[in-house]
């Protein structure tokens, strides 16, 4: 399962790199568009993360950092 | 004029903050470089299960124009009642016994960073600390990022250690200690001037105490023992973003899918969609649903026949097979150029039948939703 994820994630990286354009930073109006952010707000992300931490047994690559917490 | 030329810098700041974008802690958010943000989340649970209140405050400074000072402190109220073990009923059907309502705990969460920028380089360094009746936690995280290719292209790596203690009520300072070691690298690029994608890969390693001290786990050949899980970990999780816009209904579209696995034999999967739209008077509203499945631990069982011979044993809810579907909800309101609030609510169903793999049983099925009140400001 391991080896499968970390050849998902080469095979899936290198496929949408092949696949991309270099966009000049004028071009880049619809990708500054409030809608085409990447990430939540912070906070909100914060907490949607810890609640599927506490009441979820798998895990997502969101990042580092946060702490741990005796949650139930 | 004036209104053009807010929107036209409002934009600006706002290309300048995309990942793969932005370079100089001047730029992040010029012309108004000090925000802050408070936010109120109330989460509840079916029955008289657990209900949280959540309050928290984050504030970034500038010090100069290459770095930035963050810091962020969170308070917790929680109380209600949690499940503790599965008990086999009169027919042969287990059945969820539950701690009583009384159960109260508070937790004081801080953390303070710094973020350096260095070029086409940025990097975070962040400490943090939690401590609640039960629970004590210290962590220290490090990021680095890196954009290439005229900044089309963002390379992310960190790692974070995290020194916790665990107790219980019914011990508060005999601690047991749980470490863990997270590691994180991703790519963010600009696929065109309408999409972006991003994937990420993450591995954990805890060790030490990772049972959870409040569960128990009933045998039926010699009753209650407690809760007892491996004392090593290893986590490994693949994320995927597609972010995409819509011209034709004036639009975005973000996917996010998730899949982890384990050395304790759980594996999981989720799928996030979100539907994005600007509405006139500087509204923005997201929908979506999320669905996730999670196969059971190795050591996990309903009810125990007999103790198992290694000595590994768990009836955490969380640790069973099962799955859920939620549905997500925002709306933001810009107010002038300084203040925005938002509000956004989760509500999630969880569903023995959506399990992915691995027993589990109905009894663990509930719901929970939060709704959470943010107000953000930039001076």
């Amino acid at each position: 399962m391991r080896r499968r994820i970390g050849v998902a994630t080469a095979v899936l990286a290198l496929a949408l790199l092949s696949a991309c354009a270099t966009v000049q930073p004028w071009e880049r109006g619809t990708l500054a568009k409030p809608v085409m952010s990447v990430d939540d707000p912070p906070q909100e992300k914060t907490q949607k993360l810890r609640t599927y931490k506490a009441k979820e047994g798998g895990a997502a690559a969101t990042g580092v950092g946060g702490g741990g917490c005796g949650c139930n | 004029m004036a209104a053009i030329s807010g929107k036209l810098a409002a934009l600006t700041a706002a290309a300048m903050a995309l990942p793969g974008v932005h370079t100089r802690a001047a730029d992040l958010t010029s012309p108004n470089p000090f925000s802050a943000e408070a936010s109120h989340l109330e989460y509840s649970e079916s029955g008289s299960r657990m209900s949280v209140r959540v309050n928290q405050a984050t504030g970034t400074l500038p010090v100069t124009d290459n770095v930035l000072l963050v810091g962020n402190y969170i308070q917790d109220v929680m109380s209600g009642a949690s499940p503790i073990f599965n008990a086999p009923g009169a027919g042969g059907d287990p059945h969820q016994v539950l701690t009583g309502a009384s159960v109260f705990d508070r937790r004081e969460a801080e953390d303070i960073g710094g973020v350096l920028f260095a070029g086409d380089n940025q990097f975070t360094l962040r400490q943090g600390w939690s401590l609640e009746n039960d629970y004590k936690s210290i962590w220290t995280s490090i990021e680095a990022r890196r954009f290439a290719n005229q900044k089309n292209t963002t390379f992310a790596v960190g790692a974070a250690f995290n020194d916790d203690g665990v107790s219980s009520h019914d011990a508060p300072h005999d601690y047991r200690t749980r470490i863990k070691r997270d590691f994180f690298a991703g790519v963010t690029q600009i696929i065109n001037e309408r999409s972006l994608f991003e994937v990420s890969l993450a591995y954990s390693y805890s060790n030490g105490y990772l049972s959870d001290p409040y569960k128990l786990v009933f045998v039926q050949s010699t009753g209650l023992l407690p809760d007892a899980r491996p004392s090593q970990r290893r986590q490994f999780a693949l994320t995927g973003k597609y972010l995409a816009y819509v011209p034709a209904i004036d639009s975005a579209f973000q996917v996010v899918e998730s899949l982890s696995t384990d050395n304790w034999g759980l594996r999981s999967g989720a799928l996030e969609v979100q539907w994005k739209k600007e509405l006139p008077g500087e509204w923005l509203v997201s929908a979506g649903g999320r669905l996730y499945s999670q196969s059971s631990a190795d050591f996990y069982k309903v009810v125990f026949q007999t103790a198992p011979g290694d000595g590994l044993h768990s009836s955490d809810y969380r640790m069973a097979a099962f799955g859920s579907m939620a549905w997500l909800a925002s709306v933001t309101k810009q107010i002038g150029r300084n203040f925005s609030v938002q509000f956004s609510a989760e509500r999630s169903y969880r569903r023995y039948s959506l399990r992915s793999g691995g027993t589990g049983f109905d009894g663990d099925d509930y719901l929970w939703s939060f709704y959470l009140a943010t107000l953000r400001a930039q001076f």
